[in-house]
């Protein structure tokens, strides 16, 4: 597993390699879930493409603790994740029909404000300082959001009640 | 962290891990060794400025006549210096990014997840150069080619918007007939000016500052109307459309009637400082 981690991080990867070091990664289950969330989270543009594949791949899999896992991702406000991490994880909300999570979906929503430069500023107070969010990203977030809810919300009742 | 152990991993699960192992075997024939992939650029996710990517210089198949080394070198480390010329115009608002060892094969490279992250990433404009067996068999001197995507645009126009027209991706072929060399090629051009410009443009409306667009895409239109720009005529086209669909958009959101732009209130909306 260790292997792999290195693997997915290192930067002279092609796309191709990262790809299938994440999705080996996700052969270790729910263990894998927690450093894939991190490498969304990676200096390298590879290791967050594909450890969205991983994430997927294992979603798909052990689907409770990947959404509970990437719940928490979305709950956290001590700047421990960038916007984009949090962009990747709302989607993978939608995506794998994690259906305990519309609340924080919703709450997150609210959290983005109103699109003005003073609520964007506000916002930014939640993720990390690398790559500060603007107007744009924002508006990309909500897309997300809405994207996903819109999708958990049209899950058949017996769909929601398998998962 | 938390690492599995041998107690952690019941055979009984199987369906939790068999699936995943299933796809890595099947991925592994996908990706075997030698298979060309693009290559990470350290240098984007770093930093949070506006950025170029500035790839490689690929070198052709080793088949006919091809450059030496020291050549492709001094190529790439032309593109580089053109788009640091660009980066220095805009006052520091954009730096010139060298990847070295990525070398987009094609457009094909840019999928939706990968042009999304470097749009995240504030790529505006990310570049290449290679070379290309002649199509020509008299001649066994390769083809140079430039390519650039547009980064926010084709994730925009062509992923989110489905436009075939609007790629965002665009290649400009030398063909090393008559006098010239291949460095010409890579030399100040105003199509790169222009898709920069452009790219900022798009950037700036997204983020609700509508007055800097119209400075930009000022910019764009300028340099694509050039007469020496090499982007073939129906992309150019193209672009010059674009470049005016903006325009009205970010001056509907700046709150001024874009039906009213004659050529004479746009040249001096152009030479207005931007507050």
């Amino acid at each position: 597993m260790q292997g792999l981690l290195a693997d997915l991080g290192n930067p002279d990867a092609s796309l191709e390699k990262a790809q299938a070091s994440a999705i080996a990664l996700a052969a270790y289950g729910r263990f894998a879930v927690v450093p894939l969330i991190n490498e969304l989270e990676a200096k390298t543009l590879n290791s967050q493409v594909a450890a969205q594949m991983g994430l997927h791949a294992i979603g798909v899999q052990d689907h409770d603790e990947t959404c509970k896992q990437l719940t928490k991702t979305i709950d956290n406000r001590t700047r421990l994740y960038s916007w984009i991490t949090h962009r990747y994880s709302l989607r993978l909300l939608g995506e794998l029909g994690c259906q305990q999570a519309i609340p924080s979906l919703e709450t997150y929503k609210t959290l983005l404000g109103s699109g003005t430069e003073d609520s964007v500023k506000a916002y930014a107070k939640f993720v990390s300082d690398g790559n500060p969010p603007t107007l744009e990203s924002v508006n990309n977030l909500k897309t997300e959001i809405d994207r996903s809810l819109e999708i958990l919300r049209a899950q058949p009742l017996d769909q929601c009640a398998s998962n | 962290m938390f690492l599995p152990t041998r107690k952690s991993f019941n055979p009984n699960e199987r369906g939790n891990w068999f699936a995943p192992l299933v796809i890595l075997g099947c991925l592994s024939v996908l990706t075997a060794p030698g298979s060309f992939g693009i290559n990470d650029c350290r240098g984007i996710s770093s930093v949070s400025d506006y950025k170029i990517a500035v790839d490689d210089v690929t070198p052709p198949p080793a088949t006919g006549t091809a450059p030496a080394s020291t050549d492709i070198q001094r190529l790439t480390a032309e593109l580089q210096t053109q788009m640091e010329g660009i980066a220095v115009e805009e006052g520091g608002a954009i730096i010139a990014v060298p990847c070295a060892g990525r070398r987009p094969a094609s457009e094909l490279d840019f999928s939706r997840l990968v042009v999304e992250a470097l749009n995240d990433n504030n790529v505006v404009l990310e570049i290449w150069g290679s070379f290309e067996p002649s199509a020509n068999p008299a001649t066994s001197v390769p083809n140079a080619r430039l390519q650039f995507v547009l980064v926010p645009v084709r994730y925009y126009e062509h992923f989110l918007n489905n436009s075939q027209a609007m790629g965002g991706v665009y290649l400009i072929l030398y063909t090393p007939a008559g006098t010239g060399t291949a460095l010409a090629l890579f030399e100040k051009s105003s199509e790169l000016r222009a898709s920069v410009a452009l790219s900022m443009a798009l950037k700036k409306i997204k983020e609700g500052r509508n007055a800097l667009a119209m400075k930009y895409l000022c910019k764009a239109e300028t340099s694509l109307k050039q007469q020496n720009s090499r982007i073939p005529k129906p992309k150019r086209e193209a672009l010059l459309q674009y470049t005016r669909d903006l325009e009205v958009l970010a001056l509907t959101n700046n709150n001024k009637t874009a039906s009213l732009l004659t050529e004479e209130a746009k040249a001096n909306i152009c030479a207005a400082p931007v507050r």
